[in-house]
Formats: C-alpha cells, structure tokens, sequence
C-alpha cells in the first residue's frame, strides 16, 4: 500500500486552473520531488496535501485512509516551509515541543523525543538558544528536527534550500537525504531547481500548467524526457525539429527543419510522417577531428568557447544554420578549442532521444 | 424582488461557507457594526436632521447668512494661518531632529513629545495663566514698570492661534521627521557636487523630497484645526468664534439641533475635501 | 573653506531656532508646576511660596474625585473594547480580501477624520433618546468610537510585519487555528496590542469632546477641568494637572518599556 495516493485531485482559482487531475503515489520510504517552473501547480499540490488548500475534486488518501476532510492539524505530516517558519517567540527546544506539546505528549517523553530529534540533525546543546541567534543551515536543522520529532507518516518539504548559499545548500541536501535514508520517511519534496531534484530524488515528477508531464526516475527524466518542456525544463538541451521520414534498419530517418538527417534509434509508436523533437544532450556528442564517422557527422564554427574548470562549453553554428551546444570534460591546454575555429563531431543513434510532438502521438 | 434575491444572494456569498474570506468577515463584522451603529449612522442622521422635515432651509442658511459665512471663513482663515505657523516653526524642528547629534536630538524628541502627550486642557490651562490678566506676562511687565494696565491678550485670534499651533505642531513634526529621515543624503551631496549653491538644493531637491511628509502633516493640522473647539472655546472666550464652538452653542443653547446639523455637514464637507485634495496631491506626487 | 564656515553659521542660526521653539512647546508646563504648589490663596506667579493646599484641595473634594473614579472606569473600559474590537478588524483587514474591505478600511479609520464635535453631537442626540446621557457606559461607548482607528493603526503595523506562514506551519504541526493564533501569533503581536491599549487609555482619559455632551451630570475628569476652567481659575486645576501629567508619563513610560513604543515617529 502507497504511503500517500493522489488521485484525480483537481483545483482552480476562479478562471484559473491550478491543477487538472493529478495522480500520484509514493511507497514507504520514498522520496519523490514535485519539480516545475512557478505557477505550475506544484506549492498548490503541496498545500492539498498538507491541508491548508482544498482540493475542487479527488481524493488524498494517506496509508489507505481518505484525508480529505481532516484539518491540518490531524494530518499527521511534518512540514519544512520555504523560510522555515520558525517562532521567533520560543527556543529550539520550544520550537521542536511544539507539535508534542499541541499532542498533549507527556512531559517526560517531550523531553526525550526533543533531545533525540536535536541528536538526529546534530543540534544538541542549542536547546535555550533563539532561532534569530542561529546559522541559516541551523535554523533549518531546527525545522527539521521539529518536522520529524512527532514521527509523522508524511515528511513534506516546501523549497527548504532557497534560502542557503550554494555550498552550504549542497551539505544540507545530503543531509537531508542521509535522513531520510535513515528514518525511511516517505517524503514528498517541492522544488523548481531541477539539480537538486536529481541529486535527492527517487522520482521525480515534472509538472506544467498544472498537470504532470512526466513521472520517473531521475535517470528517466533526463535522458529520456517525455516531452519537449521535460528536456527544456532539465538539463541543457539541443533539440532538432523534423519529421520522420523512413525507418530502416531499426534506424529512424528524421529530416530536420534546418535541413540535417539524423539517425537515431526506432522507438515504438513512431512511423514515417511523424513530427518529432530529437533531442542531444550537451556531453553526448563525440569529437571527430576530421575523419567522419558516416552517421550524424556535424561540423561548424565555434561562436563562443567557455572555461568551466571540469568542463568545457562549446556554442557551435552549425553549417546549415542551426546552433548547437556541446560541453565536454576540461582537457589539457594543447586540446582546447578557440572561438573562431571549426569543430566536427558526430552523435550516435543511441545518444538521440526522438520525442513524438503532440498531435502526433500513437 | 430579483434585486433583494440579488442581495440575498451576495449575502448568503459573504457569509456562506464558499467564502473563503469568511472568517475574516466575521472578524471584520462586530467592530463594523458597533461602528455603524456608534458612528457612521448617529453622524449621518445628525447632518440629515433638516431634511427630514422635507426642508433644505438650514442648510440654505449655513451657506448664505452673512454670520455663519464669516464664521465659516473665520475658521477656515484660523485653520490655514494654524497650518502655515505649524509649518514655520515645525520645519526647521523635523530638520534639526533628523541632523541633530543624539544628545540634543534625544532632548528635542523630549521636548516635543511632553507637550504631545500633556492633555491639551492642562496646556490651555497653562496659556490661560500665562496670557490672562493677572497672568505672568503682565505681572512681569507691570512690576517691571513697562506697562501701567494690564494687556488684554486673552480672547483674542492670536491667542487662539498661539494654543492652537502649541497643540498641533506635532502633528506636523511627526510626518515630516519621518520623511525626511528616509531621504537618501547622497542625493543631496550629489547635488552640491554639481555646484548647486545651497539655497538652491534645498528649494529644487530638499524640499521637494520632503514634500510628501509636509502634504499629510499640512492636511493633519489644517482638519484638526478645522474642527478645534477647546482652544477657541477657553482662549477665545466668546469672542473668536470656530464652526465647531457654533454648533456647540446651537445644541446646547438655541436647540437648534437642525441648524447645528447643518453646520456640522459644511464643516465635514470641507474637512473631506481638504482630505481629498491631499489624497489627489499624494497620488500625482507617486508618478515619478 | 568658505563654504564650510556658512554651513556652520547656518547650524548655529538652527539651533537658536529650534531652541526657540522647543521652549514654546515646553514652557506651558514648567508653568503648571509651581503655581501647583503655590502658598498663595489666588492665581499669581511667581508663586510666593511651597504649599500642598493645592493638592489636598484635590483630594478632599468628592466632585473631584468622583469625576476621577469615573474617568478611570471610563478609559479602562474603552481600553478593553477599543482593543477587543481594533484588533479583531485589524486582523479582517490585513488577511482579508473581500468585497467592500475597502469601505470597512474607510469605515474604521474615518472618526479619525470626522471632526470630534460631530461625533460628540451626534451621539449626544442616539443617548438622549436611550436616556444613556450620564452613564459612564456611555461615554465608554464614544471614547471607543474614537480610540479604535488608533488600535487598528497600531496593531495592524505589527500585524502586517508578522510572516503568515507561522500560523500555517503550527495547524501543519498539529494546532488547531486558535492554538496555532493563542501559541505562534498572539505572543509576536503582543506589543503591538499592548502599545494600542495605552493608546486606548490615554485618547480616553484626556478626551474633552465627547465626554462634554455625553457624560451629563456624571462629569469626567477632562469635562470638571472645563467647566473648573470656564468658571475660575483655581490652582487646583494645576494640582490636578500635574497628577494628570504624572499619570499620562507613567503610562507612556510603561508602554515603552511593554509595547513597540508610544514615540509616534518611528
């Protein structure tokens, strides 16, 4: 049984459509990110869950049992909000008593559970202090702590990381994931920075305009998008639009709007006439310095050459007119290329993910 | 009847479950009433009282009698002279609290917030026995062999205006102090880098900066000075006569509640207009 | 070099000015003080000499002290309802967006406006016809008309300045709406609400206009001044004034130290 099912949920704020009939479902100890550009549902999704949206039509069922007309406060989730939102009035100890104390728990065990939970994120002995006299990695240790410390069914992450600088943002994700981990907490993680969505997530669900686009294994999302705005929305992309023009040899035949042909590997449900997207990842593509390999042979001017330490970024105007990215690993100072020069290269049919365009599906 | 379902509708809407601001109109609803109840309504009939016996002579009278029209302007011209003393003597003080060294800043804010919270019969009082017949000022000057009789300076316009600027000057100083205190000084270092003599920083960037704070503090004093009745009642003794010390006199002496409600609508229709006017002003000033 | 001498020049010509003017706004009350304790039988000053006369002519007049009990019981009442009501619309106010919330803002903010003499007729006229005129109750009721646009000033500043999601975060970890209100909002609004219940107190306890047409034969301490006032100017009224100047300081000293501070300018 899923720890948390969605299913049908729908919702709309006057003429606007928030969500249109969203399924979901995470099991025991999974953790599944919510991953979209703002104003595409995902914080709306996540307010359902925890209750303080209602849902125009469907169901939220938490380990089998419908939610839907529980308050909040008897959803038994713990929630991590964006900012934190941690009462400035009360210590960390009284911040993570907080939901044991709207429980009614025992004195005794208040404390014991307190402690365990600072112990868990590594904050014991900053029980007297305020949340204004701790680091922003402190403050949130906090919030989680007091997210876990009732051992809720649900562990609910609202954006948690916006707020950090890049390298302390990085350390409090493996920690959070190393908890999680841990704990077995089935959590469900909301988030528009697709980098960490691929970092942390066992599933990832990539949502625009209110629907799911795509619900997969980060492996899954990035190579092998299901949509045009999946392989926009993650990772850097080349994306050629065509029409499959033959099949031959297992080899789909796509000729592209700007005149290339490509091959890339058949895909079930495409025939010839199909408008497609294909779609070449930056680090796919190989260096053939001159000799041609006789599939996918490109070849352009460098227009712009970036240095980024491990790799190396390359914006090529490719004969024809089309523009290309390419980002290989830094190679030595002999290897590198210049803006100006020429740079061939040729992409296998199995680095080619062909996406059908709507409208032509199946 | 489809306009009362209409309004049974928008009813059952407000208050009905589908409301999602339910809670807050509930809030809302108990304070609203008291104050439709206690205010808006008492006030509203109060200033109708004429036309309820189908007449709009009061009102006609209020306008027209050559007595209350001086009064009317009388109040009016006591009002802006308040405004204009507030804003003479409350500039340079808003000024000098923003640049002052904290000490003597620290005994500025003292020296203005005192009086501010010093109940205005106890300071009318204390003008009353400065300015009074046997007051200080005439002691001083008498036994000084200055003068030989008394000054008569109590019941008097300036008498009225002296307590009333006493009164209502921090209600100037406070908006433009916090005005000015947010002004960027750069701006006006900037324009001294340009060469601008000072006299012109301050009429072409100062005080155009600080304009909105001088606009609502100029519109505080000038509709409590429009409404005044301690002040005139007890300085002016009689003699100077306020829109507000009239209606007084017309319910509690004449009776006249009709009458007194008509003068109460000409003297809320100017103080709504001067509130509207500064409203206007702030909204063109927010352009740019 | 020049430049710099004007300036300075300048600053000393501000400060005579200011100086001026901050004795203009001061000097009423260093009047009050002696004449308080003056020695003579009438209204003179210097005052010949120190004397409590003045002070014990305060307290052994019972209309003096009755008009004290019921301001008292006038302003602590009005300080209880004004709060009560103030804060619950300032809350509608600042969360709410329903249909005609601009008309309640204008509604609750307008006896600021409205020139106090209107309201206090107006009133008058609604308590004479509910025979209320002399009750204290009364004038409890129109010192709360009036004291409520400064709660909901007060309180909806500090209203506005608190983060939503606080509230939203102790319901999702287990509070219902009025625990997660009483335990997370209530105590960071607190010195908001208690700075507009000194306010309360003070517009209240000073307030003349009201108090003049309403309170009738059961006269307030501002009302018995007036009338002291009009009829003769006794030192008393300067014994009362230095008490009325005490009280007002205890008050605004112990908002500073509980509330956000009674300083209107910040």
């Amino acid at each position: 049984m899923s720890d948390l099912s969605l299913k049908g949920i729908a919702k709309h704020f006057g003429d606007v459509v928030a969500l249109e009939h969203v399924d979901l479902e995470l099991a025991r100890g999974e953790f599944t990110t919510i991953l979209g550009p703002s104003g595409s549902g995902k914080t709306t999704m996540l307010r359902i869950v925890a209750g303080f949206e209602h849902q125009d039509a469907g169901q939220v069922l938490v380990r089998g049992k419908d939610v839907t007309q529980l308050a909040p406060a008897k959803r038994n989730m713990g929630m991590v909000f964006q900012n934190y939102a941690l009462f400035p009035h009360m210590t960390v100890a009284e911040n993570v008593a907080f939901p044991l104390r709207m429980r009614r728990t025992g004195r005794a065990e208040i404390r014991e559970r307190v402690g365990w939970s600072l112990d868990t994120v590594a904050l014991g002995g900053y029980e007297e202090r305020y949340p204004s006299q701790l680091s922003g990695g402190q403050q949130q240790r906090v919030a989680l702590a007091r997210a876990i410390v009732f051992d809720p069914e649900l562990l609910l992450l609202d954006e948690p990381f916006g707020a950090l600088d890049r390298k302390l943002r990085e350390q409090m994700q493996l920690e959070v994931k190393r908890l999680q981990r841990r704990l077995n907490l089935t959590t469900l993680f909301v988030t528009h920075d697709q980098e960490e969505a691929l970092i942390l997530s066992d599933s990832i669900a990539v949502m625009n305009a209110g629907r799911i686009e795509q619900l997969g294994t980060p492996r899954a999302v990035y190579a092998e998008p299901a949509s045009r705005f999946v392989a926009d929305f993650i990772g850097e992309s080349n994306l050629f639009q065509g029409r499959v023009r033959a099949i031959t040899n297992g080899l789909l035949v796509i000729e592209t709007e700007a005149g290339h042909t490509l091959h890339a590997r058949a895909r079930d449900g495409l025939v010839e006439g199909h408008s497609v997207s294909a779609l070449v990842r930056p680090e796919r593509p190989q260096p053939t310095d001159g000799g041609l390999s006789g599939i996918n042979d490109f070849e352009g001017e460098i227009i712009e050459a970036v240095y980024m330490g491990e790799s190396e970024k390359y914006r090529v105007a490719l004969d024809g007119g089309l523009e290309f990215l390419v980002r290989w690993p830094g190679q030595g100072e002999a290897r590198t290329r210049s803006e100006g020069g020429r740079l061939a290269f040729s992409i296998s049919p199995d680095d080619l993910h062909v996406i059908a365009v709507d409208g032509s599906k199946k | 009847m489809t306009a009362s379902a209409g309004l049974a509708a928008s009813f059952r809407y407000t208050f009905g479950r589908g409301n999602p601001n339910r809670r807050q109109v509930l809030l809302g609803l108990p304070t609203v009433l008291f104050l439709l109840f206690l205010f808006a309504i008492p006030v509203a009939r109060f200033m109708l009282l004429p036309i309820a016996d189908g007449t709009i002579e009061p009102y006609v009278k209020a306008l027209t009698g050559e007595l209350f029209l001086l009064v009317i302007w009388n109040t009016f011209k006591i009002a802006a002279y308040v405004t204009l003393f507030s804003f003479l003597l409350g500039y340079p003080v808003a000024y000098f609290l923003t640049v002052a060294p904290p000490v003597w800043r620290l005994i500025g804010f003292f020296c203005v917030l005192i009086p501010f919270w010093t109940s205005i019969l106890v300071r009318t009082y204390a003008w009353l026995v400065i300015l009074g017949r046997r007051g200080i000022i005439n002691e001083t000057l008498l036994s000084a062999g200055i003068i030989e009789t008394p000054l008569a300076m109590l019941h008097s316009t300036p008498a009225v205006l002296l307590g009333m600027v006493h009164v209502l000057m921090p209600f100037f100083i406070f908006p433009v102090y916090s005005v000015m205190q947010r002004i960027d000084t750069n701006l006006i270092s900037a324009a001294r880098g340009l060469g601008a003599p000072d006299w012109r920083v301050f009429l072409s960037v100062y005080l155009p900066l600080t304009l909105p704070g001088v606009l609502s503090g100029a519109t505080l004093v000038f509709i409590l000075s429009m409404g005044f009745f301690i002040t005139p009642a007890l300085l002016g003794g009689g003699r100077v006569t306020m829109i507000s010390v009239l209606i007084e006199q017309y319910v509690n002496t004449f009776l006249d509640w009709q009458f007194a409600g008509a003068l109460s609508a000409v003297l809320l229709a100017v103080t709504l207009i001067a509130y509207g006017l500064m409203k206007w002003a702030m909204k063109g000033d927010k352009k740019w | 070099m020049v430049n710099r001498r004007r300036r300075s020049g300048f600053r000393i010509l501000l400060a005579i000015y200011c100086g001026f003017v901050f004795f203009f706004l001061v000097a009423p009350l260093f009047v009050v003080f002696p004449i308080s304790f003056s020695a003579a039988r009438y209204l003179t000053f210097p005052p010949p000499g120190f004397s409590w006369q003045w002070y014990l002519s305060y307290i052994n007049d019972p209309a003096w002290i009755q008009a004290t009990i019921t301001s008292i019981k006038v302003a602590l009442g009005t300080t209880v309802l004004a709060t009560l009501l103030g804060t619950m619309v300032a809350f509608s106010l600042v969360r709410g967006s329903y249909p005609g919330r601009s008309w309640v803002d204008r509604l609750v903010a307008a006896p600021i406006i409205v020139p106090n003499i209107i309201i206090a007729v107006a009133l008058y006229g609604v308590f004479a016809r509910f025979q209320l005129v002399g009750a204290w109750y009364g004038v409890m009721l129109g010192h709360t008309v009036y004291a409520i646009p400064f709660v909901v000033l007060v309180v909806g500043a500090g209203l506005r300045t608190f983060d939503q999601n606080q509230e939203l975060a102790a319901m999702g970890l287990g509070a219902s709406r009025l625990e997660a209100v009483w335990h997370v909002t209530l105590p960071q609004i607190r010195p908001a609400i208690i700075s507009a219940a000194f306010l309360a107190f003070i517009t209240s306890f000073d307030e003349l206009i009201i108090a003049l047409f309403t309170s009738g034969t059961n006269a307030t301490l501002p009302k018995k001044m007036f009338e002291n006032i009009i009829f003769e100017i006794d030192p008393t009224i300067a014994a009362v004034s230095v008490l009325q100047i005490l009280l007002v300081g205890i008050v605004v000293t112990l908002a500073a130290r509980f509330g956000v501070g009674m300083n209107p300018i910040r």
